[in-house]
């Protein structure tokens, strides 16, 4: 009994029992007695302790009872306890009264080792080995036994299975005590705040989208932190600065995120904001959408820099910011406060010196990140022209993939790759959704597999609608990779109508996609013979179209949850597999682009009209009204001003083609058309008309016919000339103003007369050729007019008045020292007191 | 006190009043009343005796009175006297008045006593009250 003591140490260290089993030498033997069953006299005394042992492990072998014999009986029962509790074999070496490798006997878990340098070295020992050579050993141990073996092989075969299914379940089991314990604690963390990118390196995928965010932020550091600290070394793209900012910051005072939802757009602000050393502020635009809040909350926090009780300047981040006001012209909403907070103008010194005004708006000197979802949202309109834009797309699912299983594996959460792949697919990308359903998915412990997936993604918001994916679930069915990922059954796939109908709602863009799907869906060839599919599309979309014209015009918005309705019937009408891509036809927003522009132009065109007419008393005033400027002024102008001339110097120029010239130069500076120089990309110079009124005779690129391709060097000359005369015309009103006010209007009528022959007779070529010095001769005799006429005042009055007036004063003057009667009036109540009055009294 | 007051008979053979005035009365007096006064510039109190003060004339269109004085237009209107105020003249009675004997008596009476008579001349029944306030007139002579 004194050998049982290191038997029970050895119990105690149960591990990896089986070690000193195959370095006993003798013990193998015995161990081949034990499997043999044979019947010797000499384990007698071996027995004894067997059965002892085989007792304490006696109910997991009972049922396998009725084998055989009682010696087999306990020996087989060794067998298969062998398996579960591997004690017996060492006992029975114990037992033979070995020590050997008692005092050899390692720590199973590690080796120790010694290094050169002396240095213990404890080596971890891999468990499975020992499995291996065990299972090895036994099947050399079935096999060695033959047709001696009692036990049929599906049963040792069954008996495995149950036993490694057991040890799994046991891993399991200990696996889940070992995460349970910390889990207790940090449940209430969201992984997608546990497993959240801290630094700049840690951030996944698009690395370009988070380089050109840290390049902006990096260009206020100037401003910011001052000169010194971010001038470790010259970059290029310093031109980016805004060269008239005396603060030197970037030229887009905003950065505009935008993404679809969960790639980590909040995320990737917060960590590049962090990086570049800002204290982040973060507003979301959602919660707090009205102007005032850039007021109450914005201002103050960017103006004093930095947040209370820190060191680090502040930036500021607006989240959501499409969800903000800022649709209207009002100028109350959020984003048109905001950008009047970006564009608030730096000081300026007052030119007395005096100091600062202290109600002048101070400048913005600190970042400020949007982010938003959709880029196109209409609050963000005027923002976009003042933002710089950086667009997040969807990273590789790889990418995803392979962060998810890192996750997964941190979190001791069995998935395999397809399922997540699968949920990648799903979320399209979204990260944040993923992590979620993984964590909703491991709250409830379940293993990750694609049919677990499927179920916990049901709910899942269905992330991009754009208007384009829209109308491409509308004219092409499910693709077969989608419908796998989205795991839907055949009959599932036919059902179209809530699915599409969910869609077109989720864009909340009927309209648009009724107009994409008008100019859509005539393109697609249907082998229809009677067009009953077009007609029935017609018809929908007639519905559409009585639909909304009646919501928008009674304000019925009721009608509004029906409209998807209507546009999804162009699925089950003109759906194609292999039909191309819809691709969203600009033609009609060009159209409104282009009308838009060439109005803007007549406009201009009348307004010059407008001021000839004035300067020539209303000469062309009926050419400014509406068919009439389109239809016959515009597009003989372009021909007026166009005519044959050769490219020859000035000087040299024939006579008649000097008066065409005049001519054309006079037209040309009375209506202010003009010729400016322009060098176009290739780097040539050219001559654009101002205002660009070619544009109308212009199709296409072609010009009309009849009109004469105006060359460069005529252009030239032209401009010269007009050049010329504009500021000849410029100079002689500031004469005028110069020559006092007695004269001018003295002058005025002779010069007008004078005006009105030059102009109401251009095409007398010798008069118009040279106006200058018409202009100087008239002046000379209107002087000498002036000088013979008696001097006028301001308003061509004759000057004499004032002498007369100023006697009459004088008279008037005595007279009042003679004698004057005014009458003072009395107002007001009475306040006599009445008093009686003798008669006497007066007498 | 007893005021002796001779009533003479009105003569209404001729009119006295200028024709502009003719839609008031013919020689019956009107008494003005101005709410306010005169203010006269001159250089010794002399000067403004028989002075031009302003031009009354009777308005045609709005059937009013007005007044002119200086720059100012005054309007008015032509109201009747609660109390018909008479205007005296005082007579001395230096000459004999036997003949009358009636008043030779009275005065025979009192003839230590008051040796003045009183004769009304004329009897006021209305008056034209000027109570607004005057327009001023831009560019006419005062």
């Amino acid at each position: 009994m004194a050998l049982f003591a290191p038997t029970g140490l050895l119990g105690s260290s149960l591990d990896k029992p089986t070690e000193p089993v195959p370095e006993a030498g003798p013990s193998f033997t015995l161990n081949g007695l034990l499997g043999a069953s044979g019947s010797s006299s000499g384990p007698s005394n071996v027995f004894t302790p067997n059965g002892l042992l085989s007792e304490a492990s006696m109910s997991s072998p009972a049922p396998e009872a009725p084998l055989g014999a009682g010696p087999t009986f306990t020996l087989n029962g060794l067998l298969s306890a062998s398996q579960d509790d591997d004690d017996d074999p060492p006992t029975v070496a114990q037992a033979f009264g070995i020590p050997a490798p008692v005092s050899d006997y390692v720590p199973s878990f590690s080796v120790k080792a010694t290094t050169f340098d002396g240095k213990t070295v404890y080596l971890r020992r891999k468990p499975k080995i020992s499995h291996a050579r065990r299972t090895v050993a036994l099947g050399g141990f079935t096999e060695r036994m033959g047709n001696l073996l009692d036990v049929p092989i599906h049963r040792l075969m069954e008996g495995l299975s149950v036993d490694t299914a057991a040890k799994l379940q046991e891993a399991d089991r200990e696996a889940a005590a070992s995460v349970s314990d910390p889990e207790v604690a940090i449940e209430d963390t969201l992984w997608v705040d546990r497993y959240r990118p801290r630094q700049f390196t840690d951030l996944m995928g698009n690395e370009r989208v988070a380089r050109e965010t840290m390049t902006w932020v990096k260009q206020w550091d100037w401003c910011v932190f001052g000169k010194t600290k971010g001038k470790k070394r010259p970059r290029d793209d310093d031109e980016a600065f805004d060269a008239a900012d005396e603060y030197r910051r970037p030229r887009e005072k905003l950065l505009l995120l935008s993404g679809p939802p969960g790639l980590g757009k909040t995320t990737l602000a917060h960590v590049v904001a962090r990086q570049a050393g800002y204290e982040v502020m973060e507003i979301n635009a959602s919660d707090a959408r009205s102007g005032s809040v850039i007021d109450d909350r914005i201002r103050p926090a960017l103006e004093s820099g930095c947040a209370v009780g820190s060191t680090k300047p502040v930036l500021l981040i607006i989240d959501e910011i499409d969800g903000a006001t800022g649709a209207g012209e009002n100028s109350n909403t959020f984003i048109h406060k905001l950008l009047q907070l970006t564009s608030d103008k730096p000081w300026k010194k007052s030119r007395s010196g005096k100091g600062r005004d202290p109600n002048a708006k101070r400048p913005i000197l600190r970042p400020i990140i949007c982010i938003c979802n959709d880029q196109n949202a209409a609050s963000l309109v005027k923002l976009r022209a003042h933002a710089l834009q950086i667009r997040f797309v969807r990273p590789a699912d790889i990418h995803t993939v392979k962060r998810l299983r890192e996750v997964c594996e941190i979190e001791g959460l069995k998935a395999d790759s397809r399922a997540l792949t699968t949920l990648v697919g799903i979320a399209r990308g979204d990260l944040r959704g993923c992590l979620n359903t993984l964590q909703f998915i491991k709250s409830r412990n379940q293993e990750v597999t694609e049919t677990i997936i499927r179920g916990a993604t049901v709910g899942m918001k269905e992330a991009e609608t754009s208007l384009i994916s829209v109308l491409n679930s509308l004219f092409t069915p499910l693709t077969r990779k989608r419908v796998k990922e989205l795991g839907l059954t055949e009959a599932e796939e036919t059902k179209y109508v809530g699915r599409l109908s969910r869609e077109v709602d989720g864009c909340g863009r009927e309209s648009s996609i009724a107009v994409a799907s008008f100019a859509h869906y005539a393109t697609l060839h249907q082998h229809d013979a009677n067009f009953s599919r077009y007609e029935k599309a017609n018809e929908w979309l007639v519905t559409f179209d009585l639909l909304s014209a009646t919501m928008y015009s009674d304000g019925d918005f009721a009608l509004s949850q029906y409209l998807p309705y209507t546009l999804v019937p162009f699925y089950p009408l003109f759906k194609e597999r292999s039909g191309q891509r819809v691709e969203r036809s600009q033609a009609d927003w060009e159209a409104a682009v282009q009308t838009r522009a060439n109005e803007e132009i007549y406009k201009s065109l009348s307004r010059c009209l407008q001021t000839a007419s004035t300067r020539r008393g209303g000469d062309f005033r009926h050419l400014v009204s509406t068919p009439i400027l389109q239809l016959e002024f515009a597009p003989y102008i372009n021909r007026i001003i166009s005519p044959p001339l050769r490219p020859v110097n000035s000087q040299v120029i024939k006579p008649e083609e000097r008066a065409l010239l005049s001519r054309l130069v006079d037209i040309m500076s009375t209506l202010e058309l003009q010729f400016f120089q322009e060098r176009a990309e290739d780097g040539q110079l050219t001559y654009r008309l101002d205002p660009p009124i070619d544009v109308f005779v212009t199709y296409d690129g072609k010009r009309a016919a009849d009109i004469a391709v105006s060359r460069y060097a005529v252009r030239h000359l032209v401009a010269g000339e007009i050049e010329a005369q504009m500021i000849s015309r410029k100079v002689d009103i500031v004469e005028r103003a110069k020559r006092g006010k007695h004269d001018f209007f003295g002058k005025s009528s002779a010069k007008k007369a004078g005006d009105g022959d030059a102009f109401s007779s251009p095409t007398k070529a010798p008069d118009a050729s040279d106006p200058p010095n018409k202009r100087a001769r008239t002046e000379v005799e209107v002087v000498i007019d002036i000088a013979d006429k008696p001097p006028t005042d301001f308003f061509g009055r004759l000057i004499t008045v004032p002498s007369i007036s100023t006697t009459k004063a004088a008279e008037r003057k005595n007279v009042e020292k003679k004698y004057r009667v005014s009458y003072k009036f009395k107002e007001g109540n009475s306040a006599a007191v009445r008093k009686p009055i003798k008669i006497k009294d007066f007498m | 006190m007893i005021i002796p007051i001779n009533f003479l008979v009105a003569s209404t053979s001729t009119s006295k009043l200028p024709p502009a005035l003719a839609t008031i009365s013919h020689d019956e007096l009107v008494l003005i009343e101005l709410q306010g006064n005169f203010e006269v510039e001159c250089t010794n109190d002399r000067e403004r005796d028989g002075k031009l003060v302003g031009r009354l004339s009777i308005d045609d269109a709005a059937k009013r009175p007005t007044l002119m004085i200086g720059h100012h237009l005054l309007e008015g209107k032509v109201t009747q006297l609660p109390k018909p105020l008479a205007v005296i003249r005082r007579v001395a009675n230096t000459e004999s008045d036997a003949m009358d004997c009636d008043s030779g008596d009275l005065e025979s009476q009192r003839g230590e006593t008051s040796t003045v008579s009183w004769d009304a001349i004329a009897v006021v029944k209305r008056k034209i009250v000027f109570s607004t306030r005057p327009m001023p007139i831009v560019g006419r002579p005062a």
